[in-house]
């Protein structure tokens, strides 16, 4: 291998091992909210990455193979080989968007299958101290809300990264996988404060949901392909953890910055 | 589909639950099917592997709630039919 990479993601440590430069300056400018680890302890994921890897992403799906005691992820674009606890791994992928997208497939494994937090599918926000979550189906306006919302710090733009503290409550850290708003967020991380579901509207408000309700709408927007049942009820149950926490909302909003009238 | 009183009913296997806010949803890991149920579904649910016909479930539920048997029985059924409908429990 070419090129080592030592790297910190939330509370997480992952060491790349780089066969190519474009690959290095893919992961070193993507993810740049990495520090180099000042620990000396071994990394809680370790990476190889392959290039020259497959075609390009052509909208198929992920096939999920069991061998053993690893799981093969493949797409047209990638290929993640990974432990069965998701601390070693490698991927082979086309280009950078097959080694985002692999790179967050093998991280929010690792961190259901440690019960430590979550990958969804969102953008998040800080207003005053506090972490505010803005999920919703493709084109809902997740990115918008973000763009919007300058000069407040953007700790996630597609994927936010949810974490569980000891004492139960959740912090929201800074995402390295990002679609448009690659700059590094000023704060590494911020309490989470609650979590909306947008919808576009003509008008403005905000509609607090029950939690049963709020689950439902959350597990779709979890960053998970399912290979493993007992995994999944992990995935799940995290998700109960996480709407048992925060207070959930609609927030019907139009394309301007009006929404945070009904937020703060 | 009628089930009979005294037909012994199993819980599906890889069904996750989650009681929140008094409501209990019911979510099945192999079919992705999630089903919502009140407080009284939910409790059950939850006495189902303990009392598991419906007549059994009938004169738990007559016990603790006090409603009249013959109303029970007849909700207990048509909720156990339900459950079976939405693959959620099988007979023995």
């Amino acid at each position: 291998m070419t090129y080592i990479l030592q790297t910190q993601v939330g509370r997480s440590s992952i060491d790349f091992h780089i066969q190519t430069t474009f690959l290095y300056d893919e992961l070193t400018a993507r993810f740049r909210s990495f520090k180099a680890s000042e620990n000396l302890e071994a990394p809680d994921i370790q990476v190889e990455v392959y290039d020259f890897y497959g075609k390009p992403f052509d909208d198929g799906p992920v096939e999920i193979q069991e061998n053993g005691d690893e799981y093969v992820y493949i797409r047209a674009d990638y290929k993640l080989e990974t432990s069965s606890d998701y601390s070693q791994a490698k991927i082979y992928v086309h280009d950078d968007l097959a080694l985002k997208h692999a790179l967050i497939n093998l991280y929010s494994s690792w961190l259901i299958h440690r019960c430590a937090g979550l990958l969804i599918h969102s953008s998040c926000v800080v207003e005053n101290d506090r972490a505010w979550m803005f999920a919703g189906p493709s084109g809902a306006g997740k990115s918008t809300v973000a763009d919007l919302s300058d000069p407040r710090p953007i700790l996630s733009d597609e994927a936010t990264l949810l974490l569980f503290e000891q004492d139960g409550s959740i912090t929201i850290h800074d995402s390295p996988f990002r679609s448009e708003m690659e700059e590094a967020c000023e704060l590494p991380s911020s309490p989470l404060a609650g979590i909306h579901f947008l919808i576009q509207s003509q008008d403005v408000r905000r509609v607090g949901i029950r939690k049963g309700d709020a689950l439902i709408s959350l597990l779709d927007k979890i960053f998970y392909w399912e290979h493993n049942k007992l995994e999944t009820a992990k995935m799940i149950a995290l998700c109960k953890q996480a709407v048992e926490s925060v207070p959930a909302y609609e927030l019907y909003f139009q394309k301007n910055d009006a929404f945070w009238g009904v937020i703060s | 589909m009628t089930i009979l009183a005294d037909q012994t009913l199993l819980k599906q296997k890889n069904i996750e639950t989650a009681e929140l806010d008094g409501e209990w949803l019911l979510l099945n890991i192999n079919t992705h099917a999630i089903t919502k149920v009140n407080e009284l579904g939910g409790y059950i649910w939850s006495i189902l592997p303990e009392y598991p016909t419906v007549t059994e479930l009938a004169e738990k539920v007559h016990s603790e709630y006090g409603v009249e048997m013959e109303v029970v029985l007849n909700d207990v059924q048509a909720f156990v039919e339900m459950l079976i409908e939405a693959g959620l429990i099988i007979h023995a």
